[in-house]
């Protein structure tokens, strides 16, 4: 099993939700996030310039079997695509899961 | 003797005429009666003096309907523009700070009106003396400045105006100002220190003899608010890393400018009250509609203003900047808003507008950190309103003289500059003896723990906002 991790803009969210219910991968979580950016941007507040280097970003969290990973991914970058592909996707081996109202791990669990 | 209009609580009338009302005796010595013996022993210094009075007093006083009926209307006006202060501090603030600057609104008008009613209302209206009047403590005795009006509604009219001043100094200190000593400098100056120079101007006092003219408050209200803001503002020192050590400025974003911008609009409504209230009376509709349209029209050229001249600067229009342009032009119009024109009040406005991204960018380099804007709307315009009298007045209109731009000569300009330096003046030296005092007494400032936190936990033990997830940004 594998955890994927995607930081993504939130103007993305909604391309990228709609390829991975198309591909058939419907678990997943979403969260408000601070990112850093490349270079600080610059506003102005009443007149005092404002550095912004953290920006708003989403992170979307799934667990998909080994077999599936290929295609989350895929339907990650095609959804991220749709509005300039920014964004990283970090992947790591999942241990365990487990379903907490029949207690079922492993992948049965996902 | 003295005729006695008023006791202090609710007159019994009867409808007499359609417009005069007729006090029932009786039913006015019996309320002079229960006022006295409510009041606690020692408190007042004048009960058998009043009750003695009452025997002389004047038992039918004619009111005018329709002046008491505007006055109180004017007054509910200028009263709800305290939700307006209220709505654009806490919007211009961080989420940890927004109830604790609320509560600096509330509390401040409720001094307001007690204090004003224990002192403030005698100071300024009690006798024609030069520098304080010194008769009507607790309204007793007291007497309308407004004729055909209760002094009740004149009371009220009166002490919302008194409550404004004190509650633009919330704003300026917002985010690092102790609350308990904030409660004992808002008393103060509503209960003496604005009295007293209302008294110079509207009670009677020595300037009232210099020509000067301030129609609804440039000065008595809004100069003298500014500066209470700006000596507040400067001994109890700049919010934590608003300045850094590189020269630079911080920005320190408000967290709900939709509420910022609600309490704007709020302020410029009650601001009908303000200025077309401050004809005391409907006795000439064309001057109430007059102020109403220069109330419309200076703070309008005050966002535009404000708002090309952010843009050209800074590059973007700035909406909080716009902000502060509409009350520039409120606070611009304020004391000239009944004897200029429609042309007048729009230069007026435009003006204000520079003044007030003028301001905001001197009180950085100067480093005054005003968290809303609140010395560049209130001090820095309320100065420029009481000059444009000057300059813009006219006498056919009602100004004691024509100004500048119409041909009369510097003679108005001259009123007006020595009544704003006076007052200005005395009203930041007085603030600077009573903060220091209270400085030495119970300190202004919070502890650096309590402002790293938010002044929202540790001074009120709430959270503005529970429950809901504040997304910080940088």
């Amino acid at each position: 099993m594998k955890f994927v991790v995607a930081i993504l803009r939130p103007e993305q969210l909604p391309a990228v939700k709609e390829e991975l219910m198309h591909a058939q991968i419907q678990q997943f979580t979403v969260t408000n996030a601070l990112g850093t950016v490349p270079r600080a941007e610059q506003r102005m507040y009443r007149g005092v310039e404002q550095r912004v280097s953290l920006k708003q970003r989403i992170r979307l969290e799934l667990a998909v079997r080994d077999a599936d990973l290929e295609i989350a991914l895929e339907a990650l970058r095609r959804g991220a695509l749709e509005q300039g592909g920014h964004g990283k996707v970090f992947v790591t081996e999942l241990v365990e899961v487990m379903t907490l109202w029949n207690g079922e791990r492993g992948s049965r669990a996902l | 003797m003295t005729a006695i209009r008023t006791p202090v609580t609710a007159p019994a009338i009867i409808i007499s005429s359609s417009v005069h009302w007729t006090w029932i005796k009786e039913e006015y010595m019996e309320r002079v009666a229960r006022l006295v013996s409510c009041l606690p022993a020692g408190l007042l210094l004048v009960p058998s003096a009043v009750l003695a009075a009452s025997e002389d007093a004047e038992q039918v006083t004619s009111f005018n309907a329709l002046d008491t009926l505007w006055v109180l209307m004017a007054a509910i006006l200028v009263f709800f523009m305290q939700t307006g202060f209220g709505m654009i501090e806490s919007g211009l603030v961080r989420a940890k700070n927004a109830s604790n600057v609320l509560m600096k609104n509330l509390v401040d008008f409720s001094f307001a009106a007690l204090g004003f009613f224990a002192f403030g209302y005698a100071i300024m209206f009690g006798g024609s003396g030069a520098f304080v009047g010194t008769t009507g403590w607790f309204l007793v005795g007291a007497e309308s400045a407004a004729d055909g009006v209760p002094v009740e509604a004149f009371w009220l009219f009166q002490a919302v105006f008194a409550g404004t001043a004190a509650t633009i100094v919330s704003g300026s200190v917002a985010e690092r100002f102790k609350f308990t000593s904030y409660m004992l400098v808002s008393f103060l100056v509503t209960a003496f220190l604005y009295p007293v120079v209302g008294h110079w101007v509207w009670g009677g006092g020595w300037l009232g003899d210099y020509g000067f003219h301030d129609f609804a408050g440039s000065t008595v209200v809004h100069a003298v608010g500014g500066s209470c803001a700006l000596v507040a503002a400067y001994l109890v020192g700049p919010r934590l890393g608003r300045f850094r050590e590189d020269g630079t400025v911080a920005p320190i974003l408000g967290h709900n400018l939709p509420i910022a911008t609600l309490g704007m609009f709020i302020l410029w409504v009650g601001w009908y009250g303000f200025n077309a209230g401050s004809t005391l009376g409907m006795g000439d509709p064309a001057l109430v509609a007059r102020i109403a349209l220069n109330t419309t029209l200076a703070p309008a050229a005050g966002v535009l203003t404000a708002m090309t001249v952010a843009w050209v600067r800074f590059g973007k229009p700035d909406l909080s900047i716009a902000l502060n342009g509409a009350l520039g032009g409120l606070v611009g119009i304020t004391a000239p808003c009944a004897v200029v024109g429609a042309g007048s009040s729009i230069a007026i406005g435009v003006v204000a507008g520079f003044i007030v991204v003028w301001g905001i960018d001197l009180l950085n380099k100067v480093r005054i950190d005003d968290p809303v804007g609140a010395i560049p709307v209130h001090g820095f315009n309320g100065v420029w309103g009481t000059l444009a009298v000057g300059l813009f007045g006219q006498q056919a209109l009602g100004s004691p003289s024509d100004g500048l731009f119409l041909g009369g000569g510097f003679a108005q300009l001259g009123s007006q500059a020595l009544g704003v330096v006076a007052c200005v003046s005395f009203t930041l030296a007085a603030a600077w003896v009573m903060l220091k005092a209270v400085d030495s007494v119970m300190g202004l400032r919070v502890s650096h723990e309590t402002e790293l936190k938010g002044l929202d936990l540790d001074e009120h033990g709430v959270e503005s906002y529970g429950g809901f997830q504040i997304f910080l940004t940088d």
